[in-house]
């Protein structure tokens, strides 16, 4: 997968968190994983995609974030449902920006949100899963990117 | 003998090309290396067909296509390019070209797509 | 549907041949027919007149010449052509002769009535065979064109079944496109499911394949149909530039997923009376081709580069591959590591890129000097992506890593391979039942060269045949005391890769043409040499090379070019500078030097590992590191 792919999702996310609140995001250094259960938070956001590329994407947040993300965004209850609400959008405004960029080849299914860990998550026999710290208001997100190039 | 160009920026290409020519039943009436030196030489010598690359300095091989074909629509031009993607191919026999040989070719490949040219020069 | 229109033909010709029959036969019957009541009455005529003269007398002139007049009349009908007899009865009527006048009409009438009876059989006999021709004309030629007529319909109906049949069953998309790109209605069953619809395709050919791929490739197909439509663009000429063969589709499941296909499109022009009308389209999923194939294509490559770095490691001694391995997945988990730590600001995160730039160009170093060029031109290109952040002015994000990121991942992914490989040779090695033994499988090999093969000094050879042959140069190396069992354990590593960045180091910097050499009175190759000597309390290892030395001047011009020094700074310590993590002479950044990290990664390296460094050297005469290790026994 082209570095350009992955940057659209970091840029969409960017975006996001941009339109928030004027404080800025901070991307930190990417980094290499074999093991994703072991990176996800309190709630994430999972989308396929198919197309040239294969894989999947994962959004995990702490619930410290999304509930502060909640806040400022004006939602008082912070109840399970919303913050799983808000995770699951946060995916569908990134997977719908991403689609919109890169068409045809890129194909990005509805995500889905779950929540705390996953025992049933693949681990990679390498260090082949891209993952990229997201600091918003000095709380903590992953973004978490496994995808692998389809030969065609 | 049925008068013939070859145009290519590659001197390699030229020679290989000319090489093969010699062998068949046409005259070599002129040898270029970009579109604007093949469209001043195609008005001079007025041959019933050339060879064409795509990919040359000053004027590529699409517009050199357009050219030839203003002068004189009759002419048979075979696309000799290493430039295989579809649209271009497509493109060119669109403006008018009457065959394609990607590169790299064998003389025998050449030879073929050159009976072809003059067939169809005979048939036109 | 040709062959019926002839045969309705056949049928048409012979109904024909019927009214024709039909018209003559009336034509033939009627004139009999006529010819007999003419005579008929003829006859009456005369009976009546016979009668009537029993009456008359000679004296009944009025009467006789108004009998006169008629049978004159009837003397010139066709009855009366045909009896002269008339002529003379009109005339004996004339002349009131009754007794004539009646033994002529007797005689008429007696020949009348031979006469009409012969009429009246040739009448029947004409109805009669009439009649059997009409049958005979029926049953010979009517009646078997009929037959055939109901029977080619019954073909027809026969393959229009059939051909319903094709177009249920074939697995094969088909269905034909008109002049304005129009889909026809008459599709094979299988077209809908390979798009996965529950309709017919209809309307446009375009607007329906642009739902499943790219608008570019829409456009070539666009342009290829318009020349397929074109009768004078040969078809075998255009035929491999159909943009949709094997072209990749993808459709929404129901489900709202998606799937990938492959789907293979034929054109073929359909002429009918020379004029092209339609093209018909044929559609097959070829998808398991195509994976397969692909699949192929990357297991051949694959197998490739295992090959490649197969032949490289059999000429390896396996401890040093195994080490390599070891140290180098260390170096990349090392560099993974430092990237996973807290830290986004631009300080942290150029913090971050001098300690990976270091360990990379270890890893670098470590993987030419055993020749494995594919990981050493990952390591490269991970080390320009690092080295283009560290030069980028302004604030440094998380994201601009990415794609040094991705040359690490390629590094992780190489080294598995080359573990994987290394791992099939110990399995080798255990169905032996040796694997204790010191005789590896790679100096079975080539047993001769065996010895040569080891430790350290086997790794500077490699790089130093390496070196002279990419770069053309000509180098002569000896080593001492670098044998695999001669280097400390604890100081292997460190060892191992400090010596090939000084050797690189030697080459890159030290060597000028063999001309100039020998106007300096030396030989014509650069002699380097590298030994290692342990004392009681310490390991030294110096790397000695007759070549250029250090040009002073040249360092401090550098050094203040890069703004290391200030500008009127002098007699500044070429060593500090050379061990600077950002400075290199060399102007051009390549595979072997250029990065200036090769100096200042020594440096880190001995320090970590507690020792020293130090250099002397002579312009034009002689470079010499000297690396100096303590020992605790």
């Amino acid at each position: 997968m082209d570095n350009t792919e992955i940057e659209a999702f970091v840029t969409s996310l960017q975006d996001f968190f941009d339109k928030l609140d004027d404080k800025s995001v901070n991307i930190g250094t990417p980094f290499l994983i074999d093991d994703i259960n072991s990176y996800l938070l309190d709630y994430t956001g999972v989308i396929s995609i198919t197309g040239n590329h294969k894989g999947t994407v994962f959004f995990t947040a702490s619930k410290l974030m999304t509930s502060r993300m909640l806040q400022t965004m004006g939602v008082v209850s912070t109840v399970e449902e919303k913050q799983m609400d808000l995770v699951g959008e946060v995916c569908n405004t990134v997977s719908g920006n991403v689609r919109r960029e890169f068409g045809e080849n890129f194909l990005i299914s509805t995500p889905i949100v779950m929540q705390g860990h996953a025992d049933t998550m693949k681990v990679s026999n390498i260090k082949d899963i891209y993952l990229i710290p997201v600091v918003w208001n000095s709380l903590k997100s992953n973004l978490i990117i496994n995808i692998k190039e389809s030969k065609s | 003998m049925l008068k013939i160009m070859v145009v290519d920026d590659s001197s390699v290409i030229r020679e290989k090309i000319s090489r093969v020519l010699q062998d068949q039943q046409f005259e070599l009436v002129g040898d270029a290396k970009n579109g604007i030196e093949a469209v001043k030489q195609f008005k001079e010598q007025r041959p019933k067909a050339l060879t064409l690359d795509i990919t040359m300095p000053l004027m590529d091989g699409i517009e050199t296509i357009q050219e030839i074909m203003a002068i004189d629509d009759e002419a048979r031009i075979l696309v000799v390019s290493a430039l295989a993607d579809k649209p271009t191919l497509i493109k060119a026999i669109q403006l008018g070209a009457s065959g394609f040989l990607c590169k790299p070719f064998s003389d025998a490949d050449l030879s073929e797509a050159l009976e072809e040219l003059l067939e169809d020069l005979i048939d036109g | 549907m040709i062959k019926q229109l002839s045969s309705n033909k056949g049928l048409t010709l012979a109904a024909l041949g019927l009214l024709v029959l039909v018209v003559i036969f009336v034509f033939v019957y009627s004139s009999i027919s006529n010819r007999n009541a003419e005579f008929s009455t003829a006859r009456l005529q005369l009976t009546e007149l016979d009668e009537r003269l029993t009456y008359y007398t000679a004296s009944n002139q009025d009467l006789f010449a108004a009998e006169s007049r008629q049978f004159t009349v009837l003397a010139s009908s066709d009855v009366g052509k045909a009896f002269p007899q008339f002529t003379q009865l009109s005339r004996a009527l004339g002349a009131n002769d009754v007794v004539r006048s009646r033994s002529i009409t007797k005689e008429i009438i007696s020949k009348l009535g031979k006469n009409v009876e012969k009429q009246a059989q040739l009448r029947d006999l004409s109805l009669w065979a009439g009649l059997l021709l009409f049958f005979a004309y029926f049953l010979l030629i009517v009646i078997p064109q009929i037959l055939k007529v109901s029977q080619l319909e019954e073909v027809e109906v026969e393959a229009k079944q059939e051909s319903a049949d094709i177009m249920d069953t074939i697995n094969e998309g088909l269905f034909l496109l008109d002049g304005n790109h129009d889909i026809g209605i008459e599709q094979s069953k299988s077209l809908r499911d390979l798009f996965r619809l529950d309709r017919q395709l209809e309307g446009n050919f375009f607007d329906f394949i642009g739902q499943y791929v790219p608008d570019k490739t829409v456009q070539t197909a666009r342009d290829f149909l318009e020349l397929l439509f074109k009768k004078r663009v040969k078809e075998k000429l255009i035929k491999d530039l159909n943009p949709l063969d094997e072209v990749e589709i993808n459709i929404v499941r129901r489900d709202g997923s998606y799937e990938n296909r492959y789907l293979d499109f034929t054109f073929n022009r359909v002429l009918a009376e020379d004029e092209l009308q339609h093209l018909l389209v044929s559609v097959r999923d070829v998808t398991k081709e195509v994976v397969l194939r692909n699949e192929l294509e990357a297991a051949k490559e694959e197998q490739e580069a295992q090959m490649e770095l197969l032949m490289r490691m059999f000429s390896m001694d396996k401890s040093t591959l195994k080490n390599f391995v070891l140290s180098s997945e260390a170096g990349l988990d090392e560099i993974n590591q430092v990237l996973e730590r807290r830290g986004y600001s631009d300080a942290e995160i150029r913090s971050k890129l001098v300690s990976i730039s270091q360990q990379a160009h270890r890893l670098k170093g470590d993987s030419a000097a055993l020749g494995l060029h594919g990981f050493e031109f990952t390591m490269h290109e991970f080390e320009t992506q690092v080295g283009l952040l560290q030069d980028t002015q302004g604030g440094l994000s998380g994201k601009a890593l990415l794609p040094a990121v991705t040359a690490l991942k390629d590094a992780f992914s190489q080294l598995d391979r080359i573990k994987g490989i290394a791992t099939r040779f110990s399995d080798f090695d255990d169905l032996d039942g040796d694997s204790d033994s010191q005789i590896t499988v790679a100096s079975r090999a080539n047993s001769g060269q065996a010895s040569l093969h080891t430790g350290v000094a086997a790794q500077l050879q490699q790089l130093a045949s390496e070196l002279s042959s990419r770069r053309d140069v000509r180098v002569n190396l000896n080593t001492f005391g670098l044998q695999e069992n001669e280097v400390p354990e604890a100081y292997r590593d460190v060892v191992a890769s400090s010596a090939v960045q000084l050797l690189r180091n030697s080459i890159a910097h030290g060597y000028s043409s063999p001309e100039q050499r020998i106007a300096n009175g030396k030989s014509d190759f650069l002699n380097v040499a590298a030994s290692l000597v342990q004392t009681e309390n310490e390991l030294r290892f110096v790397i000695r090379d007759d070549g250029q030395g250090i040009d002073q001047e040249a360092v401090t011009q550098k050094a203040k070019e890069l703004g290391l020094i200030g500008e009127d700074e002098a007699n500044v310590s070429v060593a500090k500078l050379i061990f600077h993590p950002k400075f290199s002479s060399k102007d051009e950044v390549d595979l072997d030097a250029g990065r200036g990290v090769g100096l200042s990664t020594v440096y880190s390296m001995v320090k970590q590992a507690g020792g020293s460094v130090m250099m002397s050297h002579a312009q034009n005469k002689y470079c010499q590191f000297q690396l100096v290790f303590p020992l605790s026994n």
